[in-house]
């Protein structure tokens, strides 16, 4: 009966009442979506890199080396030799040098060519269905990708130069699915995988036709292809090739000349921290980047603004309690002979003292639950951007621990804004009350 | 039943209230009237346990109820006090039902809506029992804050200027239904008032 009395008095003031539980969710949202993000973007920056001791590029920035080549949200900073990294593949504390080269796409979708080692052992991935590839031009697709874009085993596509939207398709070559693999949260789940030779094959033949080829981004790749357009126009581009076997077109293409975007590579000993990246660093066009230290450094970019948000949620959860403190005080005001009355009717001052508290309990739980949905949805609706957006999978349906402790500080908040409230109402004089006319 | 001695009352280091001894026996009906500002609030407060006076003792049921903890106090005035006061005050936010059950469950009894029903047919408005305090009239809300006294079966019953605002008929009505339902339910029965026109329905009368 207190807490349904507690409940009516809520609701008999719903423009107070909605104010404080508005603002206790969205210091709620602020806490929790912040946390939901980060959690989520540390959780994917540790798995995925977890393998990864060191990687080997183009010189340039090497965040966005890590980033472009880990964590496949960036641009490349460019290709190096691929007989250059000989010296690293082959020295004695690098465990694993898996190739990676990148250019194309489909739909977006970032197309890798590698070797079975990228998914095997970098990225622990698993088949589901199919195989992997054995040939060029067979690809392996991860499970975002066969869901979104509906690709299933041996349908038939064509990729798309660049590593964003395209307009210009590699219409020489079609690439088969063979196999598509489990999902596994890691950035897997968002390539299209193939064998390093595929992307040699596809882009050996364009080097051949236009004497080079490099990564573009989308509007590089756009304004190339408006040109590009004119010349394939000017070659008869579809009928100019007359043998396109991939196998040939491989054959034909100077080894010392071929290139890899990066190199992923993996000690055998701990000895290898102090020298590969030295080597890498040394070498001509090369640098090294370790993903831990990058992403350390990362983090600690990013730090200060997460700070701002969290001591932001603070100053509104502070606001909320003052505004719940004050709704609650004002509305003694308008209830002491309610009170006064419960006291009457045999209510213990501490029954009253603890049906004012439950006001505050109810006002900070309602508040806390709404902001725990507010969050989790928002996140995920957030999460349908991000993922339309980077190919990059996050959730809202996700349970942080942290979410009981915000409970235990929701409550604590509406206890301790009752507290005052309640205490008045525990002291108050029943017959001084009783005794006023008013209505 | 009811036995006061020696006690009176200061709000202020100036002046002090000092009121008779009453002594009522189970089921008797008393009337105390007096002018405006003579303290009849104040005693019918100090009767009720919701005030403790500067010196004296109230007995109840032979206990001296100013004796007891604050906690007992409330639950002795829940169970065995009904009170009826000048002004109607209820939680607003609560129907005519559950302003009744509230009362019950806050005296420590078991929520009864058969008893809740029968408190409201005797005031003729059971087909209140749903309605929003803010729906009522003032003449509703005193009857329905006399069934409110009443709910619990009360030893005492006491009221506070009930009839103060009534025209004679009404005035009447309320005074009958007072008295008949303390005489069903064999209750002592307290009023205080400066409305000379209930001295000739009373037949014990404590002028103040």
């Amino acid at each position: 009966m207190l807490l349904k009395l507690s409940w009516k008095n809520i609701v008999s003031r719903p423009l107070s009442s909605g104010l404080s539980v508005l603002l206790i969710s969205s210091g709620i949202v602020i806490i929790l979506i912040t946390l939901l993000t980060f959690y989520q973007i540390n959780e994917k920056f540790e798995k995925n890199a977890a393998e990864i001791n060191l990687v080997v590029g183009a010189k340039g920035s090497r965040l966005q080396l890590v980033l472009c080549n880990v964590y496949q949200v960036d641009q490349p900073t460019g290709n190096i030799n691929y007989a250059s990294t000989s010296l690293i593949r082959n020295h004695p504390f690098v465990k694993r040098a898996v190739p990676i080269s990148l250019g194309d796409n489909y739909k977006t979708y970032r197309i890798v060519g590698t070797n079975h080692d990228y998914i095997d052992s970098l990225y622990l991935g698993e088949i589901l269905e199919g195989r992997k590839w054995n040939q060029p031009l067979e690809v392996v697709i991860g499970s975002t990708v066969a869901n979104k874009l509906g690709l299933r085993l041996n349908d038939q596509f064509v990729g798309a130069h660049g590593i964003g939207e395209s307009v210009h398709s590699h219409d020489e070559f079609s690439y088969k699915v063979v196999g598509v693999l489990k999902r596994n949260n890691s950035v897997l789940d968002n390539l299209i995988l193939t064998s390093i030779e595929s992307v040699w094959v596809v882009h050996g033949l364009e080097e051949k036709e236009k004497g080079s080829f490099d990564l573009k981004s989308k509007e590089e790749v756009e304004s190339h292809d408006h040109h590009d357009h004119h010349d394939h126009h000017d070659h008869d581009h579809h009928d100019h090739h007359d043998d396109l076997d991939p196998l040939k077109i491989l054959n034909g293409l100077d080894k010392k000349q071929l290139e890899i975007t990066s190199l992923l590579v993996q000690y055998g000993s701990p000895r290898g921290k102090f020298t590969v990246p030295a080597m890498a660093n040394n070498s001509d066009g090369m640098m090294g980047a370790e993903p831990s230290i990058e992403i350390q450094q990362l983090i600690q970019l990013i730090q200060p603004a997460i700070s701002v948000l969290k001591n932001m949620s603070l100053l509104v959860v502070v606001i909320a309690a003052f505004s719940m403190f004050v709704a609650m005080f004002n509305s003694l005001k308008d209830r002491k002979y309610e009170i006064a009355l419960m006291r009457v009717a045999g209510a213990g001052k501490g029954q009253v003292f603890i049906s004012i508290l439950f006001e505050g309990l109810i006002l900070s739980l309602i508040g806390y639950v709404l902001g725990l949905l507010i969050s989790h949805v928002g996140m995920e609706i957030f999460s349908i951007y991000l993922s339309e957006s980077y190919h990059y999978d996050f959730t809202g349906f996700l349970w942080l621990e942290i979410e009981w402790w915000l409970l235990l500080g929701a409550v604590i908040i509406g206890m301790i804004s009752a507290l005052y409230p309640a205490y008045k109402a525990y002291k108050i004089d029943i017959s001084k009350t009783l005794s006023t006319n008013e209505l | 039943m009811i036995k006061t001695s020696n006690i009176a009352h200061s709000y202020s280091k100036e002046s002090e209230l000092v009121f008779n001894n009453i002594t009522l026996n189970q089921g008797d009906q008393v009337l105390v009237i007096g002018e405006s500002g003579c303290g009849k609030t104040t005693l019918l407060h100090i009767l009720s346990g919701l005030l403790q006076p500067s010196k004296g003792n109230v007995s109840i049921d032979n206990k001296d109820i100013y004796n007891l903890p604050s906690s007992s106090i409330d639950a002795f005035r829940g169970r065995n006090i009904g009170i009826i006061f000048q002004v109607h005050h209820f939680v607003k936010s609560l129907s005519v039902e559950d302003n009744l059950l509230l009362n019950q469950k806050l005296s420590g009894l078991k929520k009864d809506k058969n008893r809740v029903c029968n408190a409201l047919e005797k005031v003729g408005l059971m087909h209140k029992l749903k309605a929003k305090v803010f729906q009522l009239s003032e003449g509703e809300k005193q009857r329905i804050s006399i069934a409110r006294a009443l709910l619990n079966y009360p030893k005492l019953i006491l009221a506070d200027e009930p009839t103060s605002s009534l025209d004679d008929s009404s005035c009447k009505k309320v005074i009958n239904l007072l008295k008949s339902t303390a005489e069903a339910q064999n209750a002592t029965l307290v009023i205080v008032t400066h409305d000379q026109r209930l001295k000739e329905v009373f037949s014990n009368v404590i002028e103040m």
